[in-house]
Parts: C-alpha cells; structure tokens; sequence
C-alpha cells in the first residue's frame, strides 16, 4: 500500500470520526434546547395562573397591596425575562438572569403565602383552592422539567468538554451551557403553596 | 446492560411464557384425562389409564378451545390498546371536572410524573366503584399507555404519596415491563377462561339460601366449569411467579429516580400494610391483573408468599428507605406538636390552667421527650452538687468515674493514684466514691458536664491535658480498657477542649497529598464502616439474633460484601477503632456527616437510646469531626 493510500485512509477515518461527534453534540445541544422549552412551558403556565390568584386574593386581602403587588412586578419582570430567554436558549447570561427574576418571583410568592395564611376565609375559597392546587402542580412541573433539563445540560456539556468532542466543539461554535440554578441559597426553598 | 442483551433477555421471557402456556394446558388435558379415568375405573367400566378415553378427549378439546378462544380475546383487547383494556376492566376516563376534585388532582400529578420521567402523556383512568388501594398501568408496545388507579388509592394517599404511585407505574413503563406484562395478561386471560365461563353461569351467590336456583343445571354445569378452571387459576399463577419479582424493585427504584422523594413512596406502602384487611382488587379480573398492579395485597402465609406476584411490602419498604420507621416517628411527632402548637393559638383566650394542663398532657405522651430526659437528665441531684464546690472535687468526681466494681482493680487503681498523685487525692476519690455510688453510675453524663465545666473554667490548657495524659496512663495500668471506659474517657477530653492526639497526628505529620492519597474509595472502607456499625448495633443490648439482622440491614447501606458482626469483648478493639477513626477522619466531611446521622437514625431506630447508645454515638461524631451532630 503506498503512502498516498495510507494518508486517505486515515484521513477518511478521521472525517469519520468527526462526522459522528459533531453528530451527536448536535443531538445533546437539541436535547437540552427541547429541555429548556419544557421549564418554558412551564414557566408561561405559572406566569399565566398567578394574575388569577392575585385577583382571587384581591378580594380578601384589601389591606396588603404591597405585598399584591411584588408578586404582580416580580411576575411580569420574569415574564420578559423568560420571553427573551426563550428566543435565544443558548446565551447562558440570559438563562441566568431568568433564574435569579424566578428567584424573586418565588420570595414574593412565599411572603404572599405567609400573609394569606392569616386569613381562613381565602383559604376556605373554592376557588382558591383549585387555584393553589394547579399552582402546586406547575410548581412540581417546574422543578421536573428544571430536573430534567440539567440532565440535558450535564451530558451536553460533559460530550463538549471530552477530548476529541473539544476540538470540534470550538471550531463548529458549541458554547458552554448553564445550568438553570438560583445562586442565592434562600431562594431555593421551594414555595409553600399548600394550606395545610 | 445493553441494549442487545436486554432484547435477548425480553425474546428469552417469551420464550419461557410460551413454554409455560403450553405446559399448563398440556397438564390441565392430564388431570382431566386421570379424573375420568379414575371415576370411569371406579365405576367398573373397565377403562384404561394409558389410552384417553372419548368423553375425556372431548372435554379435554373443549377446555382447550376455552382457552384458546379466551386468550385470543384477550389478545384482540391488548391489541385495541390500553384504553379499550381499560375500559373491559371497568374502568372510566378521569374527569376535570369541578366535581370530581381527587380525579383532577391525578391528572395532574401524572402530567407531572410524565414530565419528570420524559415519557409521553397516558391516558389516565379510574375504577370509581373500587375501594381497594391499588394502580396499575396498560398498553401494548405501540399504542398510547393507560394508567388505571383505583378510588381507594385516590381517597387514601395525599398528593405525594400518589405521586410516588404514579411514578412506580411509570417506572414500568421505562423499564419495558409492559409487552411482557401484556403477554403475561393474554395467558392468564386464556387459563382463566373457563373460570370466567363458569362464574357467569353460577351468577351472584343468592341471598336467600332458600332459592330454588341453586340446583338449576345450567348453576351445576357453571360449578363444574370452575372446578375445572381452578386448575386453570393455579396454573396462571404458577406461570406469574415464574417471573421475576424483581421488577417491581426495579421500578420502585426508579419512581424513587423520579420524584427524588423516596419516603412518599415508602409511606404509601405503609398506608397499604395499614389496609391488610382489604384485598389488592375487589374486581374478579383481579388474578388477571395480579402481576400488573402495585401492590398484590399483604400476604402472610409462606406459600402465598412463593405464588405473590409481588415482593412483600416490608422487604419493599426496606429496600426504598431502611430508616423509614424512624422518619415516620419523627414526622408524626413533629406534626403532633404543630397541632398542640396551633391548638394553643386558637384557644388562646382559655385560663391558662387548661393550656398547661394540655401541654403537660403532650410532654409526656412524646417519648423523644421522655428518652432525652433519661439519658441526658441535667440535674444533678443536690447530694451531688454539695460535692463539687471546687475544681479539686471536681477532679476528684472526674476519677472516681473510672473505679472498677472488682475489688482487686479497686485497689490497684487507688494505689495508683496516690503514687501519681498524692495520698490525699486518692482519698477523696475514694471517699465520693463511697457516698455517692448509685449516681456515678447513673448520672455520668451530667456529672461529666458540670466537672468538664467547671475544670475548663479554671484550668489552663496545658494543665488540662497533663490531667488527661494522667488519666490514660492510669486507666492503661488497669488493664480493662473496654469500649465504654474510652467512649467515657472520650468524652471528657471533648468536654475539656483537648484535642485529639491520634487524628492531630494524621493531621499534622502529613502534608495534604498523603492526606488526598489517604482518602479511600467508598468501597473499600467496608470493614472500618462494618467495625463502627456493629459496635453502634451492639449497644442497644437486644438479643444476638435481632441485633444479627438489624447489623445486616444497616451494612447494606454501605457495602455489599458481607463482613462478621463485631463485639466490644475481643482484644485489641479499641486500636482498631481508632485506625477506623483515623481511615474516616480523612474522608470528605458529608460523607462523616452522613454516617453519623445514620448513626443516629440506628440508634433511635427502636424509639429509645440507651445510655451505652448514647455514649458511643458523642465518641463517633467527636471522633468524625462531627460534634455538631452529637449536640442536636
């Protein structure tokens, strides 16, 4: 076999080779993209149930505008942010500043909690209580989704960083994904939206 | 495993349900063939045993065909999907309508489950007029699932538990259970058949014993057609048990992988065993649907055991959550003082009599509370304060806890002290050891608490340790250096805020790459985790025989080699301790974290802690750099 032969083989196999991981960081990368739109999902159905409870509490809670209101600017400020996170999934920072409005939004939401607490005819409310149940269910939904999306980013970013996968990876532009986390460890607590 | 060997694995399953199929009704043509044999013989008709008689292969044939005809209608609902399976079960769509609240609540904890376990959306249905507890999950391989849960579970489990439910049945679907489970249902379908005929030819048994019905020859040939189909019956049940069992611990773990929340899971079993009393399915399809449900129903007899389609709910409960038992405790226990708690809030305008009255009530129904006041009682008794007005008897109290019973130690010790220290001392130690006998046993721990206290105030830190140093050397002349008399001496170098010399010397002599390359894996701390395990089992003081199978459950936590159970009385134990210390202290803290507080989970394991459990348990967490711990 001559020298020229051997050279195309080789170089045959190393097309090969990279075909096949630029393959599957494209299968990861639509993994954690289809990931992400799952919490989005989510996220839009949380954003559209809180105005309701807000108007449903409005009628008990005439003396706690305030704390109606955190929740209502805390929602719409996550609204956009979510909106623009969503448009371009792949810009970590975005992803991030959509973590830390959630993280306000869910403060907001406890304090709102706390405060209805005191207040036994809200909590007897039929509606409300359908209300709370559909928020505790997006909530789990959120943190699922939130699960199985750094599922996705763990496996997408550990495929990125690997030794052949890297060289590929920079060339063809694969950048680095973040993992959806709150930073500040009071906003993790989750929201206790249960009367119980 | 891959996915090559998996599909070898599910082709071989068919394979052994189709041999089972087969071998089941060749043994039901058997039976039928001897029976009539047998009666023909008796009758004196003269026939033979080795050559099928006419009436026998007639009804052999016939059987057969049931069977047949029964699995292929089986086979034709399988193939009509999950739905259709529902529905011929009696089950009906769950609503969301207003109305039916619970049913609402169950769509969306499946949605939620299917999110988290990223398999498409079920079906979801519900057998409204069952009151037993239970949840299983239908569909061929290419049609939409349908996950079926009963009314009872619905009313039965909060949101979590059904949650974890749910997931277990996801976990079946992840798993691949399913088209195994529906050639199973075909099977079982076919050899219950007869069964099936029979029943409806009896129809429901009448009230009135009286009725004429009872001897119609249509109501004799149906308890003769299921007669012979509970031949039938065993022979399904006998195919299911020829199948794992360890599916379902599969998809327990795997629902435990879902929700991350493993005690809903195990507190949903509990709320099973609780209703032992209920069957596992009120429908007449239940031997049918056995192998596809939750739970099987609780099973005490051995030889139902071999035949259950499930493992029993305690070995699940174990394998979910070893310490559930004890989380369960403190659950009820925490929710028992919220109610007190708020019980109080609302009758916050009664004489304050009644309110103390019910605290008084609660404070001695709780018995954490009454543990913590046996083994850690603060007060020392006024006879025993009086002693210990200086840090000289203070001292003195602080040797006097470590005098022998045997009167030859006895006086060796003292001889010791007095040559360590002077006569005079030697004699107060003997004088508190005269007066209070009875205290320097029981009180050990608070009396160590005032002295330590007290010594720490007014002592220098060198001169605290030349008091300890003094004090090992005394106890090594004693010879009778058991675990208890370290854990003690253990526990007062804590109290006096000196350190430890053995870990101060892994930690000093060693630069930090020894100590990296020290740090072992997991696995290979097995003796050293079975060493400390069988020590902290050893002092609760049960039988060996408990204490033997409470060793192997907790060791299962950590290792899977087996190790022997170690006792306190062998020689050289409290050097193996400490290189066990020293291999652990090393390790990464939230693995000491945990161990100890699965430590403490052991201990309290059986709702009370002995002192000796109590003792071990500060020497552990001293020892792990996990005092923390210890103090809650």
């Amino acid at each position: 076999m001559s020298t020229g032969m051997l050279f195309l083989v080789v170089a045959g196999v190393i097309a090969i080779a990279a075909i096949v991981i630029y393959n599957r960081l494209i299968t990861l990368r639509n993994r954690f993209l289809n990931g992400f739109s799952q919490i989005e999902v989510q996220l839009q159905r949380r954003y559209e149930l809180i105005p309701n409870l807000v108007e449903t509490a409005k009628a008990y809670l005439k003396h706690e505008n305030e704390t109606l209101l955190a929740v209502t600017e805390a929602r719409n400020t996550a609204s956009q942010r979510c909106a623009a996170a969503a448009r371009n999934p792949q810009d970590a920072s975005l992803v991030g500043e959509l973590a830390s409005a959630e993280g306000v939004l869910s403060g907001a939401m406890g304090r709102l909690n706390v405060v209805m607490e005191s207040y036994p005819d809200l909590k007897a409310d039929a509606q409300m209580q359908q209300l709370q149940e559909e928020l505790t269910s997006t909530e789990n939904r959120v943190a699922f989704a939130r699960q199985a999306y750094s599922d996705a980013v763990m496996q997408y970013n550990i495929a990125r960083e690997q030794f052949p996968a890297v060289i590929i990876a920079s060339a063809c532009s694969f950048r680095e994904a973040d993992l959806f986390e709150v930073s500040e460890p009071g906003m993790k607590q989750a929201v206790r939206v249960s009367f119980a | 495993m891959n996915f090559f060997d998996q599909q070898a694995v599910k082709r071989r399953q068919s394979l052994i349900l189709l041999a089972c199929f087969i071998l089941a009704m060749l043994g039901m043509a058997v039976i039928i063939h001897v029976v009539i044999a047998g009666l023909s013989s008796l009758l004196e008709r003269g026939s033979s045993f080795s050559e099928p008689s006419r009436p026998a292969l007639a009804l052999i044939g016939l059987v057969w065909l049931t069977i047949i005809a029964g699995g292929f209608f089986r086979y034709l609902d399988v193939k009509g999907g999950g739905a259709v399976l529902a529905r011929r079960f009696g089950a009906v769509r769950a609503s969301d309508r207003s109305r039916f609240d619970r049913e609402k609540l169950l769509l969306n904890v499946v949605a939620e489950v299917a999110i988290a376990s990223s398999t498409p959306q079920p079906d979801v249905y519900v057998l409204r007029n069952e009151s037993s507890i239970n949840a299983f999950v239908l569909g061929a391989e290419d049609s939409r699932h349908v996950v079926v849960v009963t009314q009872g579970a619905l009313d039965a489990f909060d949101r979590d538990e059904l949650q974890a439910v749910i997931a277990h049945e996801f976990g079946h679907i992840r798993n691949g259970d399913l088209p195994l489970n529906m050639r199973l249902l075909i099977a079982m379908g076919g050899l219950m058949a007869i069964d099936e005929v029979g029943r409806l030819l009896v129809g429901d048994p009448p009230a009135d014993q009286e009725d004429r019905v009872l001897l119609h020859p249509g109501v004799m040939v149906g308890y003769l057609l299921r007669a012979i189909g509970s031949i039938g019956v065993l022979a399904g049940q006998l195919i299911r048990s020829a199948f794992s069992r360890q599916r379902e611990y599969l998809a327990d773990a795997v629902a435990a992988q879902f929700t991350r929340h493993p005690f809903a899971l195990a507190a949903a079993l509990d709320i099973i065993r609780q209703h032992h009393d209920e069957p596992a399915l009120h429908t007449p399809h239940v031997q049918e649907l056995a192998h596809l449900c939750f739970q099987s129903g609780p099973t005490l007899k051995w030889y139902r055991r071999l035949l259950s389609s499930h493992p029993s709910i305690q070995s699940r409960i174990d394998a979910i959550d070893p310490h559930f038992a004890v989380k369960l405790r403190k659950l009820r226990q925490s929710q028992a003082k919220t109610d007190d708690s708020s019980a109080r809030e609302q009758g916050g305008g009664r004489s304050p009599s009644v309110v103390s009255a019910g605290s008084f009530e609660t404070e001695a129904a709780s018995p954490e509370r009454i543990i913590a006041r046996d083994v850690n009682a603060t007060e020392l008794s006024d006879r025993v304060l009086l002693l210990l007005p200086d840090e000289g008897s203070c001292l003195a109290i602080l040797f006097a806890l470590f005098v022998s019973d045997d009167a030859f130690k006895r006086r060796e010790y003292y001889s010791a002290l007095s040559f360590g220290f002077n006569e005079r001392f030697a004699e107060s130690v003997r004088e508190v050891v005269k007066l209070i006998p009875d205290e320097l046993r029981k009180d050990q721990l608070s009396i160590i608490e005032h002295a330590t206290g007290v010594l720490r105030d007014s002592l220098q830190h060198e001169n605290r340790q030349r008091i300890l140093l003094k004090l090992e050397g005394l106890l090594g002349v004693r010879g009778d250096y058991d675990l208890m008399t370290y854990a003690t001496l253990q526990l007062i170098r804590r109290k006096l805020g000196v350190e430890f010399p053995l870990i101060e010397s892994v930690v000093d002599e060693r630069s930090p790459q020894v100590h990296a390359r020290r740090a072992k894996a997991f696995d290979s701390m097995g003796s050293e985790f079975a060493l400390l395990l069988s020590l902290m089992v050893e002092s609760s003081g049960a039988s060996p025989a408990i204490m033997d199978a409470e060793f192997e459950r907790v060791l299962k936590c950590y290792t899977q080699t087996r190790y022997p159970r170690r006792t306190a009385n062998e020689t050289g134990i409290i050097r193996e301790l400490e290189a066990a210390f020293q291999t652990l202290y090393v390790q990464p803290k939230p693995i000491r974290l945990a161990f100890v507080q699965h430590c403490l989970e052991i201990v309290q394991h059986d709702g009370y802690v002995a002192r000796a459990e109590r003792a071990l348990l500060d020497l552990f967490a001293a020892s792990l750099g996990c005092e923390e711990l210890a103090a809650a």
